[in-house]
């Protein structure tokens, strides 16, 4: 006797607007994890993901009935939501400076200290913490395809549904954001030596 | 491959995404012969390993659990939908709003094409009809018709009647597109002098209008001794208002208990000015 497959995202939605309350629980299990991720990646807030994970069922509960399976998945229409409050997050409060401290246990750097060496621990915090500023202070339309890409490992056609854009438009905003995150996480002692190289030009 | 090759396709190179295997090798053979294109390999390799590592620390972050809100959301929309009839959503009520409205708004311009149209066909010229034996009826100019006062007309003089099969008979003409007389004491005269050149026997004169709906009309009788040649020349139509005693000149029965009232008839003068015919209206 095999055991009965689980429903997909459309069915789950479907059943979801219908009123299953178990079917709304099944799809959140599944989905709002790559949802909250995405918040948190691209505002670096977890309140803030909080909320825009919360925001993104809402919507899909009041507005679910627009989704078109033909146009993409239920994941890329979740995403795209997601990627429309957090949006609009960031330009309501881009006016609003956050707490070092208060980001700093948002972003949960103290969460994983697995290893037993307490040096490799901290090398490899800093340089997470490293990145973490460095995608933050991309701009949004490159912050949004590294998030995708690199961080949800998303395929070129999986992040292209997600904003709406042509493929090649994702693969040339993420060179461009690869390079500029290489560039902002260059060393310093390497900025150092272009330094010296300058003054040597001078001299 | 080139630099700006190798350039173009690093992301793929580092993300193993490269669909063509030759492309792959050549990258890989470029990448030995140069060292800048090397270094650069390099660094998206470690930057893709840090991506990683922020990825993994990500991952780890507590998710939020499903919130109450999101459960309250779902329940008032099934409660809306399951709601029972009469006790409507405001959406819903505001759908059917307009389409009432709507309907309303079409209702009342058919309800105004309706009223224009009446006021039309009331405002329409009057029709010619023809005296008895003529088969058709013929519109006439505004210019053509007159007023005249009944108290100007002469009572015209009974003639003996004339035999039924005369062209004189008694086949009536319906009339159409008439209109109702508002002052009783003036009434239009149409002239028929154009028509009645053309074809005696057919169209010889012109009607009074009137309201059909209401008269009833008796044959025309001859008043004197008319023939075909007097109505070749036309001649005019003018309703009057006689004494009752007319009826009686001409044969027909009088209620004597309204002596004193009038009767209208319509009088046929032809082109010599001269009455010719009379019929009665009621």
């Amino acid at each position: 006797m095999s055991a009965k497959p689980d429903p997909s995202d459309s069915e789950l939605l479907q059943s979801m607007l219908a009123g299953d309350e178990k079917a709304l629980a099944a799809l959140y299990q599944r989905r709002a994890r790559d949802i909250f991720r995405f918040a948190l990646q691209m505002c670096g807030s977890q309140a803030l993901a909080d909320d825009v994970t919360q925001e993104v069922f809402m919507v899909l509960i009041r507005e679910g009935h627009t989704f078109d399976a033909k146009r993409g998945s239920v994941n890329a229409f979740l995403m795209g939501v997601a990627r429309n409050h957090v949006l609009r997050r960031l330009r309501r409060e881009r006016f609003y400076v956050s707490m070092e401290e208060d980001s700093q246990s948002d972003t949960g750097q103290n969460v994983s200290r697995t290893t037993e060496n307490p040096l490799d621990d901290l090398s490899r915090t800093e340089t997470i913490e490293s990145v973490r500023k460095a995608v933050l202070a991309l701009p949004e339309r490159y912050r949004e395809v590294v998030v995708l890409c690199d961080l949800q490992e998303m395929s070129y056609l999986e992040a292209a549904e997600v904003l709406g854009c042509a493929v090649g438009t994702v693969r040339s905003r993420l060179h461009r954001a690869r390079a500029l995150l290489i560039e902002k996480m260059r060393p310093v002692e390497e900025e150092e030596a272009v330094d010296v190289k300058s003054a040597r030009c001078f001299a | 491959m080139n630099c700006e090759d190798f350039e173009s396709n690093v992301d793929d190179l580092v993300r193993e995404q490269m669909i063509e295997a030759n492309l792959f090798a050549q990258a890989l053979a470029h990448r030995e012969e140069c060292e800048a294109c090397a270094r650069r390999l390099e660094n998206q390799r470690s930057l893709s390993f840090k991506l990683r590592a922020l990825a993994a620390e990500t991952n780890s972050a507590q998710l939020p659990p499903l919130g109450n809100a999101v459960l309250t959301a779902l329940r008032s929309r099934q409660a809306a939908r399951i709601r029972p009839m009469g006790v409507t959503s405001r959406h819903y009520r505001a759908k059917v709003a307009g389409v009432v409205a709507g309907a309303l708004a079409v209702a009342a311009m058919v309800l105004v094409v309706i009223a224009v149209a009446a006021i039309r066909s009331r405002s329409v010229s009057p029709t010619v009809q023809g005296l008895p034996n003529s088969p058709g009826t013929k519109n006439l100019p505004p210019s053509e018709i007159a007023i005249v006062k009944t108290s100007e007309v002469p009572a015209p003089h009974p003639a003996p009647l004339p035999n039924k099969s005369s062209r004189w008979g008694s086949r009536r003409v319906p009339r159409r597109n008439s209109r109702r007389n508002v002052n009783p004491g003036i009434v239009p005269v149409q002239s028929i002098a154009d028509v009645s050149n053309k074809d005696t026997t057919k169209e010889t004169a012109s009607s009074i209008t009137s309201d059909s709906a209401a008269e009833i009309t008796t044959d025309f009788m001859p008043v004197g001794y008319a023939s075909a040649t007097t109505l070749q020349d036309g001649g005019q139509l003018v309703r009057v208002e006689l004494p009752r005693s007319a009826l009686v000149a001409f044969g027909l029965p009088m209620n004597v208990n309204r002596y004193d009232e009038k009767v209208k008839a319509d009088v046929f003068f032809s082109a010599d000015g001269m009455a010719r015919a009379i019929r009665f209206v009621q």
